[in-house]
């Protein structure tokens, strides 16, 4: 038990390694540097070359990587170039309206597909079987951000039943919590019923495919056998069975989701971290790409290492392998 | 259970498969208008009239911010798209094959490496390293391609990996060994031939992927703004603030093109999955001998004939 997880650390140590190295690799290969954007043509030389050095981005790449890694062991992300502060406090600022998002998104999209995925299993070759199968896969075709816009287009310019973007400007207090949530509820509704619906629908599949599964097993037969009603059979043998993948579904959707967040975060002007990524490769802002794509990583490398880790906790058999 | 490879054999099996009949029917009718729509269409940068018209007799789809003919647009970009979506489906497939089968079959330092390399590659979310790299290259279809290849490898790579892996015990490599086939033999000739299905799978589930991240990397305005795709259409759309002029005949008709191909794909797939998978296949098979018996099959009904 105690050597698995130590592996499954390591290998997670390694795995970050890899991101860091991967994106400092991608960016810095790239000809062209952030000042060749913000500079006119009578920007003198000397100015540059300070602003380079200031920055580091004079130095031999060998020395920026090794600065990169250093400081980001360190807690030190750098700054950023666009809007000279601490790359950290821009990042801190965005992660909490990210985080909001995604697990909002994930509490509906695992309760919504889970119970449409066991349910059209159950019924297999039903009509509410056909029908969710093929709504499903509809949904699942549709390119996130053209689902954004049709939201958007549908509830916010023709209804006009939500806003069409930001946070609204109502502050956070206690004495004023009851209008906050409901000014942050009435933002948030559109940009999670997309990202809630999209993830809905693979989840959906996964599942229907899994119960499937599950349904042919020996213990099932028995079930039936002794005359236990279907509902119990389904929901209490079947489903706690056909449910431990969906503990690696749950790590594994985490990259879906903060990839999906950057295009609906861009559309709903939603402030977290996909729009500061956006807006920071649109300025070429070093420090903040690299950071916010390393920080993205780590959230998928943690939310991977937790599944497997609970996954071992609830299927011995993982554990002796 | 063993499944041809041959031509025929897929068009019959789709032709038996309700699913993946209608799938290919979609398809079919996209293919067909991206080679000759074109030609019928007319030139789709054409100035026709006034912009944001709504549909008419004259102009199917309205007009475009500009005052462009969106059916013509569509036309055009349909070409386009599809022919990057598959090309990259292949491309996706190819590199993730490659690795996927290297790994597993040389096991290992290879293995150590490469399964470093997808893994990281898997953790990176794939949207922004799309636009990183997307960002920095000269844009056009080529660099387009190359980002969607780059992000999209490794989830094959990963699965055709454990495929190896459970092949490369099985008696019939074994053998190979002994008999001194060389590697690339083996794997051409006795480890690839199996995964075929799982190939083509995804084949078409990676041209999903590589058509609706094309397109949303070309809305993100990251394509080549000036060629005419479903994407750039919808770029164009946006940035003629279509959304807030409520002009939607602009941007619907693309992203229902993208996802009626979308599912067309995805039906195919379904359908495939059906034919190729023995259980399923079984099931149905026993279903319909019980019902000829007159016996209606039920919950307690084994599934024994044939199985493993």
């Amino acid at each position: 038990m105690i050597s698995f997880f130590t592996r499954r650390l390591l290998h997670s140590v390694l795995l970050l390694w890899g991101v860091l190295t991967l994106t400092f690799g991608a960016l810095h290969i790239a000809p062209g540097d952030p000042f060749d954007l913000m500079i006119s043509p009578e920007t003198p030389p000397e100015y540059l070359e300070a602003m380079r050095e200031l920055y580091g981005l004079d130095a031999p790449l060998h020395q920026q990587y090794w600065r990169w890694i250093n400081g980001v062991v360190r807690g030190d992300l750098g700054l950023s170039l666009r809007l000279q502060r601490p790359v950290r406090d821009v990042l801190a600022d965005a992660l909490p309206y990210t985080l909001l998002l995604s697990s909002l998104s994930m509490l509906v999209h695992f309760l919504v597909g889970t119970v449409l995925g066991v349910v059209s299993a159950a019924r297999r070759a039903s009509k509410l079987d056909r029908t969710a199968t093929i709504v499903s896969v509809a949904i699942y075709s549709l390119p996130v951000f053209w689902f954004a816009l049709m939201m958007q287009l549908l509830f916010s310019y023709l209804l006009r039943w939500f806003p069409s973007g930001g946070v609204g400007d109502v502050p956070f207090g206690w004495d004023n919590l009851g209008p906050w949530f409901l000014s942050m509820a009435r933002h948030l509704f559109l940009p999670v019923l997309v990202l809630g619906t999209a993830g809905a629908a693979s989840v959906a599949r996964f599942m229907r495919a899994s119960v499937i599964d599950a349904l042919h097993q020996d213990y099932v037969r028995t079930a039936y056998g002794k005359g236990l009603p279907e509902r119990l059979v389904v929901w209490k043998h079947v489903f706690r069975n056909a449910s431990i993948p969906l503990i690696t579904l749950v790590g594994l959707s985490f990259p879906f989701l903060l990839s999906g967040s950057i295009v609906v975060e861009t559309i709903f002007s939603w402030p977290g971290l996909g729009r500061v990524m956006v807006e920071a490769i649109q300025a070429r802002d070093y420090p903040v790409i690299l950071a916010s794509t390393m920080l993205t990583g780590s959230l998928v490398v943690l939310g991977s290492l937790i599944a497997d880790v609970s996954y071992a906790l609830v299927d011995p058999r993982i554990r002796a392998r | 259970m063993k499944t041809t490879s041959t031509s025929g054999a897929w068009v019959a099996a789709i032709r038996r498969d309700r699913k993946a009949t209608f799938g290919a029917v979609i398809l079919s009718i996209f293919l067909l208008v991206a080679i000759f729509g074109p030609l019928i269409a007319g030139d789709p940068q054409a100035l026709v009239g006034v912009p944001l018209q709504p549909p008419s007799s004259e102009h199917w789809l309205g007009t475009t911010g500009q005052g462009q003919d969106v059916l013509r647009q569509l036309v055009a970009g349909t070409r386009v798209s599809l022919a990057i979506g598959f090309a990259v489906g292949l491309c996706v497939v190819g590199v993730g094959a490659i690795v996927g089968v290297a790994a597993g079959f040389f096991g290992r330092s290879v293995d150590a490496v490469l399964s470093l390399l997808f893994n990281v590659f898997l953790v990176i979310p794939g949207l922004p390293l799309a636009i990183v790299i997307a960002a920095y290259l000269p844009s056009g279809p080529f660099t387009l391609g190359l980002v969607l290849v780059a992000t999209g490898w490794a989830w094959n790579a990963r699965v055709i990996r454990a495929q190896t892996l459970t092949q490369r015990k099985r008696d019939f490599v074994a053998a190979a060994v002994v008999a001194g086939e060389s590697n690339i033999r083996i794997i051409t000739r006795e480890i690839l031939p199996t995964m075929t299905s799982l190939l083509v799978a995804q084949v078409i589930s990676s041209t999903v992927y590589a058509i609706g991240a094309q397109v949303g990397l070309e809305f993100l305005g990251l394509g080549d703004v000036s060629a005419i795709t479903w994407g750039t259409n919808l770029y164009w759309a946006q940035n003629d603030s279509a959304l807030l002029t409520e002009a939607w005949w602009t941007f619907a008709p693309t992203g229902l093109c993208v996802a009626l191909v979308g599912f067309g794909l995805a039906m195919l797939n379904s359908g495939f999955d059906e034919i190729t998978n023995p259980r399923l296949q079984l099931e149905r098979a026993w279903r319909s001998h019980l019902l000829g018996l007159g016996i209606a099959p039920s919950r307690s009904t084994p599934v024994t004939v044939g199985h493993e």
